[in-house]
């Protein structure tokens, strides 16, 4: 699985880039390039740990305090 | 960026319509019960007040400077870095709402209609779709919306119709049951699924329509009737299945459509609101990605968002899979932080916008002066 995610995706990266640089979109194939190594690193980091944290409970601490801050001073 | 993709009044409508129906249809009912109980449909019509109110802002904040995106607005208001720290908050924001939209596209379809289906595939197929919706641009997508527009509010309207003879009145009553607090906090959850999310779409307002489109008057009508279809449907549910059983339900209007018969011809019509509510959300999603990718774009300087299309959706994919990771977490992480979440981003962060808009507007007369 782990290795068909791989070759999927640099397949697709690979004919996407290609069709990017070839319409001369030099800074974009850069910026695109990269953003396919963050996916290609992410999805295999997601086939190799089985339980990965939700990125949500970082937002909930953040919203937490405001939260409470702005409930304490409308005293609701 | 450029924004050379121009759309008319008329279909930026249809889209508002679209994405106000989104996810409030089948979700936020439950909710409501939960809330306020036999009360949710007070809620509901509450609801709509609050969102023309905040609907009136959007529009004002458009019309502040016509020829900016709201991310180019951020800039000529906060200035070239503050500015781009208030777009990336949006575009993290909308990344969230299109991966937990994603999210319970999948979970649905599970749920309902093909259990033992892995997540992935589900969010792998819809996601390729809205992918390439995306790399067909707006364009293309706003002629989609015209094309299903009037078969989603057909569909839907089948099942508000054909629910009517399994309505009790009673159910509805007593008719303040429930603190007014209580209701309010419904109302606001309402309003944090359907309208505050809006903002994302007047990223766009005014600066994609064609310039001879003026038409505020429809834009209202439109979330109008939207917000109506979304009371509507409340009503029905709370008052054919009971506010105790629309709670204890995840998707109650499809558990509603399933109770449907209608003689004998007309049976099995739950496939109809899962038919018509995955077009509404096809495009809701649209929105989500396709603001994300322009606020990228603007982030990183490029001259078109096309190029990040691809790795963004495999990223949102990816992210889909991971956030919630049941639907009891993301039942409570909507009550719990998705509504502040989006009444800093719907309500708190367009003021913001709007005081630092005028400031500056003044500024510049004077030193102009």
């Amino acid at each position: 699985m782990l290795f068909l995610l791989i070759i999927t995706i640099m397949i697709v990266a690979w004919i996407d880039l290609s069709s990017i640089f070839r319409e001369r979109y030099i800074k974009e194939g850069f910026f695109s390039l990269g953003f396919y190594i963050i996916a290609l690193a992410f999805s295999i980091y997601l086939q190799m740990n089985g339980k990965v944290p939700t990125p949500l409970k970082g937002v909930t601490v953040i919203v937490k305090p405001i939260t409470k801050g702005v409930l304490s001073i409308l005293q609701l | 960026m450029r924004m050379d993709e121009k759309i008319n009044v008329r279909q930026f409508t249809l889209l508002l319509t679209l994405f106000t129906i989104g996810t409030s249809v089948l979700i936020t009912p439950s909710q409501l019960a939960t809330l306020a109980k036999e009360s949710a449909w007070i809620a509901a019509s509450m609801s709509v007040f609050g969102g023309l109110l905040v609907l009136l802002l959007y529009l004002f904040i458009g019309h502040l400077q016509p020829h900016l995106n709201l991310f180019q607005h951020n800039e000529y208001a906060f200035g070239k870095w503050l500015g781009k720290l208030f777009t990336l908050i949006i575009v993290l924001f909308s990344l969230i709402g299109a991966s937990t939209v994603l999210w319970t596209v999948g979970d649905f379809v599970i749920v309902q209609v093909i259990p033992e289906t892995p997540l992935a595939a589900i969010c792998i197929l819809f996601m390729t779709i809205i992918v390439y919706g995306t790399k067909l641009g707006i364009e293309t997508i706003v002629k989609t919306v015209e094309i299903f527009f009037p078969w989603i509010i057909m569909l839907l309207t089948i099942i508000v119709l054909f629910s009517i003879p399994s309505m009790d009145i009673k159910q509805l009553q007593p008719l303040w049951g429930q603190p007014i607090s209580k209701v309010v906090e419904a109302s606001i959850y309402e309003l944090s699924i359907s309208t505050f999310p809006l903002i994302l779409l007047f990223v766009l307002y005014p600066s994609v329509l064609n310039p001879d489109s003026k038409g505020t008057r429809s834009i209202l009508l439109g979330y109008l009737f939207a917000e109506f279809l979304i009371m509507s449907i409340t009503v029905i549910a709370i008052s054919v299945l009971g506010y105790k059983l629309t709670s204890h339900y995840v998707y109650p209007t499809y558990v509603m459509a399933e109770r449907i018969e209608f003689i004998v011809l007309l049976d099995r019509l739950e496939v109809v609101i899962a038919i018509s509510w995955i077009l509404s959300i096809f495009f809701k999603l649209f929105i989500y990605f396709y603001i994300s990718l322009i606020g990228i774009s603007q982030l990183l300087g490029l001259k078109h968002y096309r190029p990040v299309t691809i790795p963004m959706g495999i990223i949102v994919i990816g992210l889909a899979l991971i956030i919630y990771p049941d639907s009891i977490f993301a039942g409570k992480w909507n009550k719990e932080t998705w509504v502040p979440l989006s009444i800093i981003i719907g309500v708190v962060y367009p003021i913001v916008l709007l005081c630092g808009s005028k400031i500056k507007s003044i500024l510049r007369r004077n030193h102009r002066g």
